[in-house]
């Protein structure tokens, strides 16, 4: 009857809000700290003194230093990586209680903010331009899944509220 | 599609929670059924209709334009 085939378990769900609310934090400390902090790939070669940094030694320190420049900010990449995997834990895990209705209204959410998402990346396309594109790029990394995950919970606590009211005759 | 889900729990007298966990879905899924709001699969539907007794088509009839 239910299809759960592709989702996480329940607990991950938890773990994921943990792992949201860390990186929301992060992004904060880290917009008000960034003149004073630098992430970048420079300033952990000097504090850790990591030769492999610079592409010496094994195969796992030369791709870190292909795949990043020097003055790359490792934490916004870190925060992007925390905020797609919260992402998934907490929209593709099962809920506690799991059904055909809950599978459809998960589908419907998907389809729905697939279509708001795209509505928002056309608007930025024809009305910013310049360097604030560039966070808009950055943003629709992770707007998709945010969007579903928005759209998901809140047609579930609509039609919860839209039953409770209801007498149960 | 209309259904009589409503009259079969009348009928047997248990509210839509009951129901929900007699055939293994949520008091939403019954809630959204009974208003037409969702259409069950024809496993759920069968269900439905084994535990009141009756066949799907008792339970539930096609209207014009469907």
């Amino acid at each position: 009857m239910k299809n759960t085939k592709f989702l996480l378990p329940s607990g991950y769900k938890k773990s994921g809000w943990w792992i949201f609310g860390i990186t929301v934090v992060l992004i904060i400390l880290h917009f008000i700290f960034q003149s004073q902090c630098d992430f970048s790939l420079n300033n952990l070669r000097e504090l850790f003194g990591m030769e492999r940094l610079e592409g010496k030694g094994d195969l796992f320190s030369g791709f870190l230093s292909s795949s990043f420049g020097p003055n790359d900010d490792l934490l916004l990449t870190f925060i992007g990586i925390l905020l797609i995997v919260a992402g998934i834990f907490i929209g593709f895990s099962r809920n506690k209680e799991d059904d055909e209705f809950i599978e459809q209204l998960r589908y419907e959410s998907l389809i729905l903010s697939l279509y708001i998402n795209s509505g928002i990346v056309l608007f930025c396309l024809i009305f910013v331009w310049g360097l604030p594109f560039l966070w808009v790029m950055m943003i629709n990394i992770f707007s998709i899944l945010y969007v579903f995950i928005i759209c998901f919970y809140l047609r579930l606590y609509l039609n919860k509220r839209s039953i409770r009211y209801e007498k149960q005759d | 599609m209309k259904n009589r889900i409503k009259v079969a729990r009348a009928e047997v007298n248990i509210t839509q929670g009951e129901l929900a966990e007699k055939i293994g879905v949520t008091r939403q899924a019954v809630n959204s059924i009974e208003l037409g709001k969702y259409v069950p699969s024809t496993l759920l539907a069968l269900k439905m209709a084994q535990y009141f007794g009756k066949t799907v088509e008792e339970l539930f009839m096609l209207e014009e334009g469907d």
